[in-house]
């Protein structure tokens, strides 16, 4: 009895003890989409919990038609929140505005407060109402529409993405580029991608043409989309898909730099070496192997 | 056995999530400042305060994973962002300590740019850490007054700390006016220690005294602006 009695204790005293850490280390939460106004302006805003007790997301402003990220911060459920608005995702990047949250759980049907720029010190009213969950686990059910994180000077992306009660994951079916300038539609893209929130869109400018390009995550491998300034769309390039499926692929961060591929058969875990094959666009839509560089594993 | 187990529950659910606290004292341009910041879990949060002006200025809390480049805001009167600390070459290491004997390491332990959001200025500050709690031990330079986050329009607070443990027997208020100590409350009972937020502002603006937990004496501090003196009242005494 007295045994069972300890065993008990501890195993309440366990649960008591998470309970106590675990809003601290909670981990990354399912997204929710917000719609409203800031001011005037129709807004979409994506927060989610992230790790260390965060909160995160991005912001996209339907007038000016930029998306922007949140700075990560603490979130403090029922409790007034700061949360900043960064103009990119660098190091060192200054916030240039503030939302100073009314006391608000995530998830609540609506979210409003004051969006303050923190230069002028102008302030705008903040009314949000909940648009989506875009939860992943098998409980989740969403059909909707979705500006995806990124600030382009020529576009912004907005995906279709859909998942039923039952399944395991959601499903991305659409991809709707339209022109940052104006918001004009440029281009429907009819794709097949297993949604699994941020990791299903990568976008980076393969060619160096000054043009965002982008790969979807793809159980049967990556998809690569090329922007042909000569048509002013985007179209499948099936020579990175090649490359991506016979081993790894290392985009080049900056314009000009080459893509970097290991082969499968590319690393020997004898001498901890690995060979990495270097290819570079010869011209935007054509890309060739121009060399090969053996290092040491982790070098790159 | 059983009184054991349940004992031992109870210290260990009454462990406070580990935060540490390191003391600065350095500059901002030309004007010399004192920082706290407060850390635990990646959570960073703090207070500075200028030499001349003595106010103590709230910064605003960060979860911070990389120390590259990372910036803190300072909160004005309503709460919002004025302008940020960006650290760059950030040692908050309490080896620093031991190094500075040694001779391994000279010069101040942080240093970066403050930026002002509202006109966008840009100036340099350098901090040198002086003190270091954290919940088994204290590393010091001198003696330990912990700066608090709550002011009165006329006051500012700090708390002696004199050993591990940090049960907080007295309170020190100044005067924003000279800098002066204008008084050292002793508490009846020794308070349950929080940082720099020990003591914090109440409703009506009054300072108290409180724990984050149920077993913590809880202290009002009245404010006689006759005779300009606080008074401690108890609100709830240690069961």
């Amino acid at each position: 009895m007295k045994r069972r009695f300890v065993r008990m204790a501890l195993v309440a005293c366990v649960v008591l003890v998470s309970m106590i850490v675990m809003p601290a280390v909670a981990q990354i939460g399912s997204p929710y989409v917000y719609r409203g106004q800031v001011g005037d302006h129709p807004v979409d805003v994506v927060l989610q919990t992230l790790e260390n007790g965060g909160i995160g997301g991005y912001w996209f402003d339907r007038v000016e038609r930029v998306s922007v990220p949140l700075e990560k911060s603490p979130y403090r459920p029922d409790r007034p929140m700061l949360i900043n608005l960064l103009p990119d995702k660098s190091d060192g990047a200054l916030p240039f505005a503030s939302l100073a949250l009314a006391p608000m759980t995530l998830g609540d049907e609506t979210v409003s407060g004051r969006w303050v720029d923190l230069r002028t010190r102008q302030e705008r009213l903040i009314s949000l109402r909940r648009f989506a969950h875009l939860l992943l686990d098998q409980q989740g059910e969403f059909d909707t529409h979705i500006v995806l994180p990124l600030n382009d000077a020529h576009f912004y992306f907005e995906a279709h993405v859909r998942k039923t009660r039952g399944e395991y994951a959601g499903g991305m079916y659409r991809i709707v580029v339209h022109d940052v300038r104006d918001g004009a539609v440029v281009q429907n893209l009819e794709v097949d991608a297993p949604f699994y929130w941020g990791e299903t869109v990568h976008f980076t400018d393969f060619n160096g043409d000054g043009y965002v390009d982008f790969y979807l995550e793809h159980a049967q491998g990556r998809q690569h989309y090329l922007y042909m300034a000569a048509d002013g769309a985007y179209r499948r390039f099936a020579p990175l898909d090649d490359l991506a499926r016979s081993g790894t692929l290392r985009y080049g961060r900056r314009a000009k730099e080459p893509v970097l591929h290991r082969p499968e058969s590319g690393v020997d875990y004898g001498s901890r070496m690995e060979r990495w094959d270097i290819y570079r666009f010869s011209g935007p839509e054509r890309i060739e192997k121009v060399g090969s560089l053996d290092t040491e594993f982790g070098t790159l | 056995m059983k009184n054991m187990a349940v004992v031992l529950c109870m210290l260990m659910a009454a462990v406070p999530a580990a935060a540490d606290e390191q003391v600065f004292r350095g500059r901002i341009g030309t004007e010399n400042i004192e920082m706290v910041l407060q850390s635990g879990n990646a959570l960073y949060e703090g207070v500075y305060m200028y030499e001349r002006h003595r106010t103590p200025i709230a910064l605003n809390p960060r979860i911070i994973n990389r120390f590259v480049d990372y910036g803190i805001d300072e909160l004005d009167e309503q709460g919002l962002p004025r302008a940020r600390f960006v650290f760059r070459r950030p040692v908050f290491s309490r080896q620093v300590f031991a190094d500075r004997r040694n001779g391994a390491a000279s010069g101040p332990d942080v240093t970066g740019k403050w930026h002002d959001y509202r006109d966008g200025r840009a100036v340099d500050f350098e901090l040198t850490l002086m003190s270091y709690v954290s919940h088994d031990e204290i590393v010091s330079d001198g003696p330990m007054e912990l700066l608090q986050q709550a002011s009165t329009p006329e006051h500012f607070f700090r708390i002696p700390i004199h050993r591990e443990g940090q049960r907080i027997e007295r309170i020190l208020v100044l005067s924003k006016a000279s800098g002066e100590q204008v008084q050292s409350l002793i508490l009846p009972q020794p308070a349950c220690y929080g940082g720099i937020r020990t003591l914090r502002i109440g409703e009506g603006g009054t300072p108290e005294v409180t724990g984050r937990f149920s077993n913590c004496p809880r202290y009002q501090l009245d404010y006689d602006a006759a005779s300009g003196q606080f008074s401690v009242q108890t609100v709830n005494a240690a069961p």
